[in-house]
């Protein structure tokens, strides 16, 4: 599939756009169609949601998403998405940076290297009653596969609109996290994932699973957003 | 020059400098798919000679070489002459198989599936890189070369990753074969297939250890949260609440903190926190654990509410909600079911082919999809479909791992 990726004037917030708008929605239906999706097995919300999230995904890289035309890159995204479900696959997209920096206990992340890539960074100010209560309900209709990762998206929510509510007793990380990772520390804790901030357990391994974790959250927190942003509010 | 895998009925369609031909849908075990560096070659797995989809760029060498194989030197050498707006309203090409050909096309995308497929264990995946390398004369040679190698380089270092994690071997049979098969590959490769010959000498070793059966190899299962391959099916029927003898105690402990007690709950119990009135919204949801003769949880909620402002019920893990299945997911479901049922038909197995085909006329039914449901049926009634004579390890290496 054609790799639109090029120098160019849009990124990736531009593609989530087009994402939600009626245009990816007409060309989801056309590529299915072709690929021989039918009938009530489709359903073009998932399809995009899956696009979205893909999108959001590549957006973690190191390398700065720049496409020259959104429609083309939220295209290819969507027939990677029908491609992986007519072979049995979820789609994932590529997250080519870890989630969590590499090694926050043992000083391996620059201080001061704080990144604003925040997940609902762009909803942030908008994080009042009425979109909190519409995530809150998508949770519950579409609560995470394990409910450690529900628990943890439903305290991210309260902590990202009120982040105040950090309690001081809870561990957090020290230095060269994101908002979204410490938030993540608290919402795991919280979710009675006390083994991963263990300090008996300290180690590779225990980061590693940490990651891994965090990583599940902040994923399972944007579908659950990608969502939002297609079905509109509720 | 080997003959074209298809025969089509109108000129290559070419848009935006790309050659795409639609062919038939996708049967109900869904497709199979190689991508070279963006060119892509669909086919149906369970009958791989009927072409899905051709995808590619007629000016990069992958894409060159696919043409060639697909439909033969008079078709790519004349792709590339400018857009011809063929098939603009979506409508499908006309395209036949052509013989060994398509045959010998289909099994190098499913095998280069398996071999790239990197949910699966990596014993599966070098068994397939290695049934991959077997020759096969009716293929464009070019668009093999481009395939494969990169594919035997890989198996090789995937063998590195597997040949400590097992002590025993129960099947034989199918690892002496697949001993066979790497040293030949590894005979291959020269220098490259190092870490294939010392699989080969690992297996070998194996099969002749005697002990209480242990399995091939370990499945590396991963926990990762969107690795789970399918959900219990949601359930509407509201958990129990707590019975009146319990004891339960609210109370605050900050103005985002909530600390809940109850005095018996069920094993492995959660809590459930919603704002009590007009909202009824899901604040928090936590694990019980166990404190004494007591179980607490805390919870963090928004500011500003006080003890009387929730509502609390305990869940077991069994009364948690779990994802619904959405069509897609079911699709997904009905595809991984007609992949295991093609398997079955690959290896001959009759039993195991009319159950796995059966299964996934039900999902497909319960995707929505009467169609699909109905062509996996007739599948199920008849005799295992054979894509040839040929016994691929990988399918026998697969069926160990129950995958």
């Amino acid at each position: 599939v054609e790799n639109p990726e090029h120098s160019g004037d849009y990124d990736g917030d531009d593609v989530i756009e087009w994402l939600t708008g009626s245009e990816a929605r007409a060309v989801t239906k056309r590529l299915a169609a072709r690929l021989g999706f039918v009938g009530s097995n489709f359903d073009s919300t998932e399809i995009l949601a899956d696009a979205h999230y893909g999108v959001w995904r590549r957006m973690q890289s190191t390398t700065p998403l720049v496409v020259v035309n959104p429609a083309a890159y939220g295209t290819t995204v969507i027939r990677h998405v029908l491609f992986a479900a007519a072979r049995g696959r979820g789609y994932r997209g590529q997250r080519t940076r870890p989630i969590e920096d590499s090694d926050l206990d043992q000083g391996g992340a620059a201080a001061g290297s704080e990144v604003e890539d925040d997940v609902l960074e762009r909803v942030a100010p908008d994080v009042g009653l009425h979109v909190d209560l519409d995530l809150r309900e998508l949770i519950e209709t579409w609560p995470a596969p394990k409910p450690w990762a529900t628990s943890a998206a439903l305290s991210y929510l309260t902590l990202t609109a009120h982040p105040d509510a950090y309690p001081d007793d809870v561990p957090r990380p020290e230095r060269g996290s994101t908002p979204d990772q410490a938030r993540c520390w608290a919402a795991l804790w919280f979710a009675g994932q006390h083994d991963l901030f263990d300090p008996g357990r300290k180690g590779a391994a225990q980061r590693k699973k940490r990651q891994r974790y965090i990583g599940d959250v902040l994923e399972y927190v944007q579908r659950t957003y990608g969502r939002y942003r297609l079905e509109g509010p509720r | 020059v080997s003959a074209a895998a298809y025969e089509i009925s109108v000129p290559l369609p070419l848009q935006d400098g790309r050659v795409e031909v639609v062919g038939d849908s996708f049967g109900p075990a869904g497709l199979s798919l190689l991508d070279v560096d963006g060119n892509v070659w669909a086919v149906d797995h369970a009958d791989p000679t009927q072409l899905a989809v051709l995808d590619t760029d007629p000016d990069t060498a992958s894409g060159n070489a696919m043409l060639l194989a697909a439909f033969g030197a008079v078709a790519a050498d004349s792709a590339p002459q400018g857009d011809r707006p063929v098939d603009a309203t979506g409508e499908r090409s006309t395209v036949h198989p052509g013989g060994p050909a398509a045959a010998a096309a289909g099994r190098l995308v499913l095998l280069a599936e398996m071999a790239d497929d990197s949910t699966a264990h990596p014993l599966v995946r070098v068994a397939a890189a290695v049934d991959l390398g077997r020759p096969s004369a009716e293929l464009a040679g070019e668009l093999r070369q481009l395939v494969v190698i990169d594919r035997l380089r890989a198996a090789n270092a995937l063998a590195a990753q597997v040949i400590e994690t097992w002590r025993f071997v129960d099947a034989e049979d199918v690892a002496l074969r697949l001993a066979d098969q790497c040293e030949h590959t590894a005979t291959v490769l020269g220098a490259f297939g190092t870490e294939l010959r010392r699989l080969a000498a690992r297996l070998r070793q194996a099969t002749q250890a005697r002990g209480p059966g242990e399995p091939l190899a370990l499945p590396s299962a991963s926990d990762s949260l969107y690795s789970t391959p399918s959900f219990t099916p949601w359930t509407s029927e509201r958990p129990d609440t707590p019975q009146p003898e319990d004891f339960l105690e609210l109370k605050m402990l900050a103005a985002h903190r909530v600390h809940i007690t109850v005095s018996r709950a069920r094993e492995g119990g959660w809590v459930e926190v919603r704002r009590r009135g007009r909202t009824d919204s899901l604040l928090a949801l936590v694990p019980l654990v166990q404190s004494g003769l007591l179980k607490t949880a805390d919870a963090l909620v928004p500011p500003g509410l006080s003890v009387d402002d929730f509502d609390i019920e305990i869940l077991t893990v069994d009364e948690l909600p779990t994802p619904p299945d959405g069509p897609l997911a079911l699709t997904r479901q009905a595809v991984r079911a007609g992949r295991s049922a093609a398997r079955a038909d690959r290896l001959g197995d009759a039993e195991a082919s009319r159950l796995r085909w059966t299964a996934c006329a039900e999902l497909w039914a319960a995707a929505g999809d009467p169609v699909r449901s109905a062509a996996a049926l007739k599948r199920a009634s008849g005799d295992p479909v054979r894509s040839g004579e040929e016994r691929w390890t990988v399918d026998e290496v697969a069926e160990l791992f129950g995958v």
